[in-house]
């Protein structure tokens, strides 16, 4: 555990805080920028891995039909015949490059990211004497900030360390908001159509539990990390506007909509499959293109309505 | 980006894993951040030695005198039942009263008491919980009282009492209402007189965690502010800001106890300074941040100087928090040495002189430092070489200084233990939880 512990202090916990003593010396002495500045890096240098779990989601979508032909395969098989089931689908998995888990990867990491920032605040800006006297150890002997402390927390008004229920109201109300908001919104970009009842039941379920439940435990944390949250949130709704282009949430939903980044980014992977573009599997290839076929003439369809009433309201 | 292209189809499976991910991510998260991380520990109190036993204030808010010859001890002030809080100050006993300063945090709403117990009855000298609404003031006065101190702040340092005024430095007050840090000056008088009555308060730009240092009437104290302040403790004194002697903005924020001793101030900051000022130049020049070399100096330390330093002779022993401690010269700032073995801990607390066994060959006792390690262990320093001769083997860190008296040395661990030790061969004699009085040894 000792070892655990010094991994956790070396990988995380003392980049974490360093980065964060960093900007606060080069941003003015102002823990509010440098909240915005670090979160905007992650997020961004979580592209790259963002793209690698789409493609993974992508891959893994496009051998659903050959994993459910191969679930009707063994159905009422016995238990022990049932065993090649998992061997067959692994065999698949591995035939098409697909890890099964990997499109957890951003998550996995952000987890660490939100731990670590939740520990670095109280590190950086400590609210205890042993606090503070701690942090001496945490500092890289280059890092300039550390002639600096103790920083100050206050930002807009706002005491980045306090928890966001001792804030003053309307502010410890409207943090909670703007988190669970944010991560409404990065739900609807990236809610999918559902395949059956079951899965619009847990799209339901995606939507509404998760920014209510993030909003609820919001209350509990420092104000910093709310802070980094919402502007994680809107940080990916700007990469998602640049990166992968334009996506009005309130319509996506009940279409098809595509896996965003800013949904994997924000830890939240999405929940559904992708198209067939780049599938191994031509029996698949044939139902997805047909998909695709019906979804281009639809959207044909549609265009060419709007073009129509368009030149109505001209005329 | 023909990877991002849309989607038609969702997995019940994948659907479901995203759920139980998503939910466990938010448990964890919640977990962590109910774990806390906002509170003090305290523990940081050094023992006192009376006649009667050595008083020790833990963690736990309670104040108990331990008696070492029986290995018992008697609680004076039971902390858990009136929730004092964690206690960093050293007591401050006087004849049959004992001073304590303490805070605890819920969430970060932190409350602070001082209280002052009479070590006969054990009964507080004032009502904790009227302290700062006397009675038999009227509602302005009240009122004002209120406006300059609530129990709503952080209190480190231990309390100093001159005369009848309690003074002691605290962070800021009520939040965000009184930012900064403040000397609190409380009327000491007990029940029935006015009891805890705040005298006059003085603000600084951060929290005080040092205790306040009273010589010739005036206190030296220090802020996170980066200041050091000379405060008049004058009678009559109306207007606050006329109780500012002088003030010197060192380089970084001071976290530590000055040292006053023979018209020079000694202290470090958290910025690997150690200073020594000339109070008589610091008179004349009033406010401002610039050295006096003719009569000045500011000596590297290689680290944050949290402790408060030593001295023995001509000599100033500086401890750094990562465990270096050097021996400088009073007259020319230049270190002496430095210790060969760097100590494994933290150096919160001061040192303590004392004398060594005696020598075989001459029968001369050396001056030993005895010096704190917060990961544990009381290491032995000599004072002339600065070599590393051992150490008393504690069972958990040490954040207080340690208290030498006759051939016994006393240390408080930061599990809340009293534990002594024979000076002589560094045999642990005894060992006493200040909680419940068990022996530990």
């Amino acid at each position: 555990m000792a070892f655990l512990g010094i991994l956790w202090n070396e990988i995380i916990m003392r980049p974490m805080v360093n980065s964060l003593a960093l900007l606060y010396d080069l941003l003015g002495d102002n823990f509010g920028l440098s909240i915005i500045v670090f979160t905007i890096g992650i997020r961004f240098l979580l592209i790259p891995m963002t793209m690698r779990q789409t493609k993974q989601m992508k891959a893994m979508s496009g051998l659903q039909p050959r994993i459910k032909g191969l679930q009707e395969k063994y159905k009422g098989k016995s238990r022990e015949e049932r065993a090649g089931l998992s061997r067959e689908t692994m065999a698949l998995y591995k035939e098409n490059g697909v890890n099964p888990i990997g499109c957890l990867g951003p998550m996995v990491i952000q987890m660490p990211i939100w731990f670590g920032l939740f520990r670095a605040l109280f590190k950086v800006v400590p609210p205890t004497p042993e606090g503070l006297a701690n942090l001496d150890g945490l500092f890289y002997s280059w890092n300039p900030a550390r002639h600096g402390v103790p920083f100050n927390s206050d930002f807009l008004g706002l005491d980045l360390v306090g928890l966001v229920s001792a804030q003053p109201v309307p502010i410890n109300i409207l943090l909670p908001v703007l988190v669970g908001g944010s991560m409404w919104l990065t739900q609807k970009m990236t809610m999918t159509k559902p395949s059956d009842d079951r899965q619009a039941q847990t799209n339901q379920i995606m939507l509404w539990m998760m920014p209510i439940m993030f909003g609820f435990f919001t209350f509990q944390f420092p104000t910093g990390l709310a802070f980094y949250i919402f502007v994680s949130n809107v940080a990916g709704f700007v990469i998602q506007y640049f990166v992968t282009g334009r996506q009005n949430p309130f319509k996506s939903s009940g279409v098809e909509s595509e896996p965003t980044l800013a949904a994997v980014g924000s830890g939240t992977t999405g929940s559904g499959d992708n198209d067939m573009e780049g599938s191994t599997s031509d029996a698949d290839s044939t139902v997805h293109s047909e998909d695709r076929r019906r979804s281009n003439r639809s959207r044909a369809r549609d265009t060419r309505a709007k073009s129509r009433r368009s030149r109505n309201r001209r005329r | 980006m023909t990877f991002l292209a849309n989607r038609s189809h969702v997995s019940r499976g994948d659907g479901r894993r995203n759920l139980i991910a998503a939910i466990l991510a938010i448990s964890l998260i919640a977990t962590v951040a109910c774990a806390g991380g906002l509170s003090p520990t305290g523990g940081w109190a050094a023992p006192v030695i009376t006649d009667e036993g050595i008083i020790v204030g833990d963690k736990n808010g309670d104040l108990v005198r331990v008696l070492p010859e029986t290995n018992s001890r008697e609680t004076l002030y039971q902390g858990e039942n009136l929730k004092i809080g964690k206690i960093y100050g050293t007591p401050l006993i006087t004849g049959t009263t004992a001073y304590v300063t303490a805070y605890d945090c819920k969430g970060n709403e932190c409350v602070a008491n001082v209280v002052g117990i009479d070590l006969t009855t054990r009964q507080p000298l004032w009502d904790r919980f009227k302290q700062y609404t006397p009675s038999g003031q009227d509602d302005a006065e009240r009122s004002d009282a209120l406006e300059a101190f609530n129990a709503e702040t952080e209190v480190v340092g231990g309390a100093v009492l001159v005369d009848d005024t309690l003074i002691f430095g605290t962070a800021e007050i009520g939040g965000e209402k009184h930012p900064g840090g403040h000397l609190i000056a409380l009327d000491a008088k007990s029940f029935p007189d006015v009891p805890g009555r705040v005298k006059w308060v003085f603000p600084t730009g951060d929290a005080v965690f040092s205790t306040p240092v009273v010589v010739d009437g005036i206190a030296y104290i220090t802020s996170l502010d980066k200041n050091i302040y000379a405060i008049d403790l004058a009678d009559g004194i109306t207007n606050v800001q006329d109780r500012l002697l002088w003030s010197f903005t060192a380089e970084g924020a001071i976290s530590a106890t000055p040292l006053v001793q023979d018209g020079k101030l000694y202290v470090g900051d958290l910025r690997n300074n150690f200073y020594s000022l000339d109070i008589a130049t610091r008179e004349r020049a009033g406010t401002g941040d610039a050295i006096d070399s003719s009569t000045e100096w500011i000596f590297d330390a290689n680290g944050w100087v949290w402790a408060e330093a030593v001295i023995e002779g001509n000599v100033v022993y500086v401890a750094n928090l990562g465990g270096e401690m050097y021996a400088v010269s009073i007259a020319t700032g230049q270190a002496i040495w430095s210790n060969s073995a760097k100590i494994e801990g933290q150096i919160v607390a001061a040192p303590a002189i004392y004398d060594g066994p005696s020598r075989p060959s001459d029968g001369k006792r050396e001056r030993l430092l005895a010096v704190p390690s917060g990961d544990g262990d009381v290491w032995v320093i000599d004072t002339i070489t600065g070599q590393d001769l051992g150490k008393f083997a504690t069972t958990s860190g040490v954040k207080s200084s340690p208290v030498v008296s006759g051939s016994t040395l006393y240390v408080h661990t930061l599990e809340g233990e009293l534990q002594w030790f024979s000076t002589n061969d560094r045999a642990r004699l005894g060992c006493l939880k200040i909680g419940n009085g068990e022996d530990c040894r």
